[in-house]
């Protein structure tokens, strides 16, 4: 049966927020303008995140996908921000305030993944009670697993009761959702703690995250 | 060129690496009262400007918001020095259209505004469809206002299949060989631009507008 996640707090990094708007050198060569916006927007985005999430776990023989098959049994999961946040990106966007509504949408970026996260971390945690352990979590359009794979993960849960759809195209509405599969399994995995970077077949990425 | 105006140009540089909206919108005013060649301002100061700014972000020591914010100065000043220009007809035709949209299925919204920000900033005149763009729309506007660049936006492996139908659309108008097509976004790339018969590929908003620049320099060299 399909759990629903709600009423949770998510860490908007502003580290990870000034990385997908390109920053790539010391945070202190960031003008101070470009500073205080990222600051005014990070400020204004606190009410726009309404994060929530639905997952269930399932046997991983039951399931038609073949990137399950060194699991025992497999979560999915579907997880939001909400609307709130992508209406104002569309508002700033149409009164041509870009530079704002382009920092906004990077939060909603960061905040999607953190929401995303924390539905992982709660998919452990239940996992651990049933003695088994969780691996990275992976999403329909990353490192080889096709897009149309969405269309699987909304057939197993009931996403429109944390007000997620998916439109023809297979894309997300609203757009700062994830949904995303984790393999779950008696014994730990080997490849354990591989980033969604590592995982992922774009080769030549401005956003992928270096290995520390 | 006189001293005067090589320090009012250099203003206008300094006002878009500063992202200074106002100040270019101040000296766009200026330029337009002092009867200074409004392309001159556009060409030699804030597009010079937006270049510099272009050329940091590609090495890395420029941040996205600054890229955008040194944008809108250059569109706040070219919206006021382009009224002169508009005004007559010569001027108008030395502006290269581009028609720019997301495509069918596909509601992404901020790469493209973005790609479409610095195009203008660039000089181009941009006329933006927006998100999930019919393929039926792109043609009938492409017959409409006859651009040299249509340029599609997807995000998606699913919807990029809808610019095969642009394309396809294109040719049944017999618009195809009067306009570039140019495809960008997350899963494109050269390779898909070939295997759809699309012209030309960006990677993202500073190479969309080189990508532009360096074909409309091809066309001149031909004619």
């Amino acid at each position: 049966m399909a759990k629903i996640i709600k009423d949770f707090q998510v860490e908007v990094s502003k580290q990870e927020i000034l990385r997908l708007l390109g920053h790539t050198s010391k945070p202190e060569e960031i003008k101070e303008r470009s500073k205080k916006l990222v600051e005014e927007m990070i400020s204004f985005s606190c009410d726009l995140i309404k994060p929530e999430g639905i997952f269930v776990i399932r046997e991983s023989r039951e399931l038609p996908e073949e990137c399950f098959f060194n699991a025992e049994k497999v979560a999915l999961c579907i997880c939001t921000i909400g609307k709130l946040l992508e209406k104002q990106v569309e508002r700033l966007t149409n009164q041509e305030e870009l530079t704002r509504a382009v920092i906004l949408d990077a939060i909603g970026s960061v905040a999607a993944e953190s929401t995303a996260e924390h539905l992982n971390q709660v998919i452990a945690d239940e996992a651990k009670k049933k003695k088994l352990y969780g691996n990275t979590r992976f999403s329909p359009g990353y490192g080889g697993w096709k897009l149309e794979a969405q269309r699987f993960i909304f057939d197993l849960l009931p996403a429109e009761k944390i007000g997620v759809r998916l439109n023809r195209s297979f894309m997300m509405i609203p757009r700062k959702s994830v949904s995303f599969a984790t393999n779950l399994s008696r014994n730990p995995f080997r490849d354990k703690g591989s980033t969604p970077c590592e995982i992922c077949g774009l080769k030549k990425c401005r956003f992928k995250k270096r290995q520390t | 060129m006189e001293r005067k105006l090589k320090n009012f140009l250099e203003e206008c540089y300094n006002a878009v690496l500063e992202g200074d909206k106002q100040k270019a919108e101040k000296l766009a005013t200026e330029a337009v009262k002092s009867g200074y060649d409004s392309y001159l301002v556009i060409e030699k100061g804030l597009v010079q400007g937006i270049k510099k700014l272009g050329e940091k972000w590609e090495q890395g020591s420029c941040f996205l918001p600054e890229l955008v914010l040194g944008a809108e100065a250059v569109k706040a000043g070219i919206s006021i020095l382009q009224e002169p220009i508009l005004k007559s007809k010569a001027g108008r035709k030395n502006l290269p259209r581009v028609i720019i949209g997301t495509i069918e299925g596909d509601i992404h919204d901020i790469g493209k505004t973005l790609v479409a920000t610095m195009l203008s900033a660039n000089g181009f005149e941009v006329i933006d469809l927006g998100v999930d763009v019919k393929s039926d729309n792109f043609v009938k506007m492409a017959k409409k206002y006859e651009p040299r660049f249509l340029c599609l936006s997807s995000l998606l492996t699913t919807t990029m299949q809808n610019e095969i139908r642009v394309i396809e659309g294109l040719k049944k108008a017999n618009l195809r060989k009067k306009l570039k097509v140019m495809v960008g976004g997350a899963p494109a790339s050269l390779s898909w631009a070939k295997e759809i018969g699309a012209d030309l590929y960006a990677e993202n908003a500073i190479s969309a507008v080189k990508v532009a620049q360096r074909e409309i320099g091809h066309e001149s060299k031909r004619k």
